[in-house]
């Protein structure tokens, strides 16, 4: 097992009647991309501000590099990178003269602003005034500053939000080259799972400020039962015929399901059905979706749970 | 410390602050030029000390414009960061949000000092143009310059603190201009009553006004600082 960077103990954050942050305990270890998912309002940003020192916990505590971070804020500061919702800039000034503002803060050495625009690629457009940044620029501004203090842990809540697709293609490139190439352990939010699936190595998933899931991306996807659905004449027959050979099934207009089929079993079902006299039209394999699973996990939440996952 | 006051006053650039540093003295000057231009020979006949009567005259008006610029400047610097949800950015970064907070206090206090140093000169240009030579007291318009800023530090540690920690600058802007209009009439109020320090009564000593401006400036900047650093940034 490698070791830990981040962990938050019974993490908990009370705002005057409402419990944002509920006893959440994450686990994240070097090399990680830990995708931090959850529906809008879950408690990501709440928990994410916490992790950066913006706001106190009500209750519970924040281990960061082996430290407590509470005690060890300004150092373990000094060793993380962040970026948290919409990117922060001075509009009046240049995306360098933004730089620097930070750079002086984090003591970090001039040459550091030349080699972040690069990784970010704006380079070119260092010298104009952010205000004329398309939003996809100030985002990458963002990522810049946040790698400015050459970090160890970077921290992003929800980079790619209203970015264009071309835009989250980029970012998400970006993303997925920190731990090799810089050695970089990243802690990314988001309210996309899909967006998730194409870069994290683990997830935590939190619903109305719990955390329901934590594990590896792969084992999330194990999770993604595979059914198949034959399509036949007669469904309630077809279902009564699979049910007396053992199978998990159940119907759905014009077709029965069965539930984590093995290929034998898809083989002997549609022997039994031919022969029982059913017509078998279609055989197809449905995988539930990883946004499915992310829905069933997260089901419950607020009405509006992510519109965007379907 | 010095880093966050040098991250400050790179922010400054191509805004228009300094142009307001220098707006508050020429226009303090630019009424008793009016002042003087309108009534020149009633003053010179009624009032034989020539500088005195100058110097009472600009007293009047430094205290208003002072809160003001105060008020303004307090609220522009801390908009800088509210604007496009800075605070996020610096707070996350290895620096202490006392030394955030007080480098915004420093940077206005150092511009006001700018103000004053400004109006100090005016004032002596403006009395050589209006044939008083330039003999000038020079230690009496120095304590009328300096003195309000100094008897003003707790307004000005007031407005830092409510301009940073409203997202919203209605409520500091409000408070700080009716504090600047208060001021000018408040000849009758209570002694602790803060907003009245500034015009440090011409006739009396002014020296407690400074003194006691000093000393409860540097109280409300700490308990600003102890306020901030006990805030949750949204």
């Amino acid at each position: 097992m490698s070791e830990i960077i981040l962990q938050t103990n019974q993490l908990t954050k009370q705002f005057k009647k409402q419990t944002a942050v509920h006893q959440v305990d994450l686990r994240v270890q070097k090399g990680d991309i830990y995708g931090f998912l959850g529906p809008n309002g879950a408690g990501k940003t709440t928990t994410i501000r916490m992790l950066l020192g913006l706001m106190k916990p009500s209750n519970g505590e924040i281990e960061i590099f082996g430290q407590t971070f509470d005690q060890h804020k300004l150092e373990a500061l000094r060793r993380m990178g962040s970026l948290v919702e919409a990117p922060s800039y001075y509009e009046h000034l240049s995306g360098r003269e933004n730089l620097e503002t930070l750079r002086i803060l984090l003591k970090a050495p001039k040459s550091r602003i030349d080699e972040v625009l690069a990784i970010v690629r704006l380079t070119k457009d260092s010298d104009r005034p952010v205000k004329q940044y398309s939003l996809g620029m100030k985002q990458r501004l963002g990522i810049a500053a946040s790698l400015l203090g050459d970090p160890e842990l970077l921290i992003l809540d929800e980079p790619t939000n209203g970015l264009d697709p071309s835009g989250i293609q980029e970012i998400r490139e970006l993303i997925k080259t920190m731990p090799e190439k810089y050695g970089i352990t990243v802690l990314i939010s988001s309210h996309l799972l899909s967006e998730m699936e194409q870069m994290a190595t683990r997830v935590g998933i939190i619903s109305r400020g719990e955390l329901i899931y934590q594990g590896d991306m792969e084992t999330l996807k194990g999770k993604a039962l595979p059914q198949v659905a034959l399509r036949v004449s007669q469904v309630e027959k077809a279902r009564g015929i699979l049910k007396s050979l053992g199978l998990n099934a159940c119907s759905e207009a014009g077709s029965v399901l069965i539930e984590n089929a093995s290929d034998q079993d898809v083989a002997e079902s549609v022997a039994a059905l031919v022969h029982k006299q059913v017509a078998v039209y279609r055989i197809e394999e449905r995988r539930q979706s990883l946004e499915e699973i992310f829905l069933d996990l997260t089901k419950g939440g607020e009405l509006n749970a992510p519109g965007t996952a379907s | 410390m010095l880093q966050a006051l040098q991250a400050e006053t790179l922010k400054l650039k191509r805004k228009w602050f300094w142009f307001l540093v220098f707006l508050g003295p020429f226009g303090v000057i630019a009424l008793q030029v009016v002042n003087y231009g309108v009534r020149y020979d009633w003053i010179m006949r009624t009032y034989p000390d020539q500088w005195g009567r100058l110097i009472s005259f600009t007293n009047l008006f430094v205290s208003p414009a002072l809160l003001l610029g105060m008020a303004i400047l307090a609220s522009q610097l801390a908009t800088l960061e509210h604007k496009q949800g800075s605070w996020k950015q610096i707070l996350a970064l290895p620096v202490r949000r006392r030394d955030v907070f007080v480098a915004k206090f420093l940077v206005i206090a150092g511009m006001i000092s700018v103000s004053s140093f400004l109006l100090f000169i005016g004032t002596i240009l403006l009395g050589a143009g209006l044939g008083f030579g330039w003999d000038a007291p020079v230690l009496a318009i120095a304590e009328n310059s300096f003195y309000p800023m100094l008897a003003g530090l707790p307004i000005l540690a007031l407005q830092v603190w409510l301009s940073i920690i409203k997202q919203n600058q209605s409520g500091p802007l409000s408070i700080g201009i009716f504090g600047a209009v208060f001021s000018m009439y408040s000849y009758e109020v209570p002694n602790w009553v803060i907003w009245k320090w500034p015009l440090l009564f011409p006739d009396k000593d002014p020296f407690p006004y400074v003194a006691m401006g000093i000393l409860v400036g540097v109280l409300v900047l700490v308990l600003g600082v102890i306020d901030f650093q006990r805030r949750d940034i949204a």
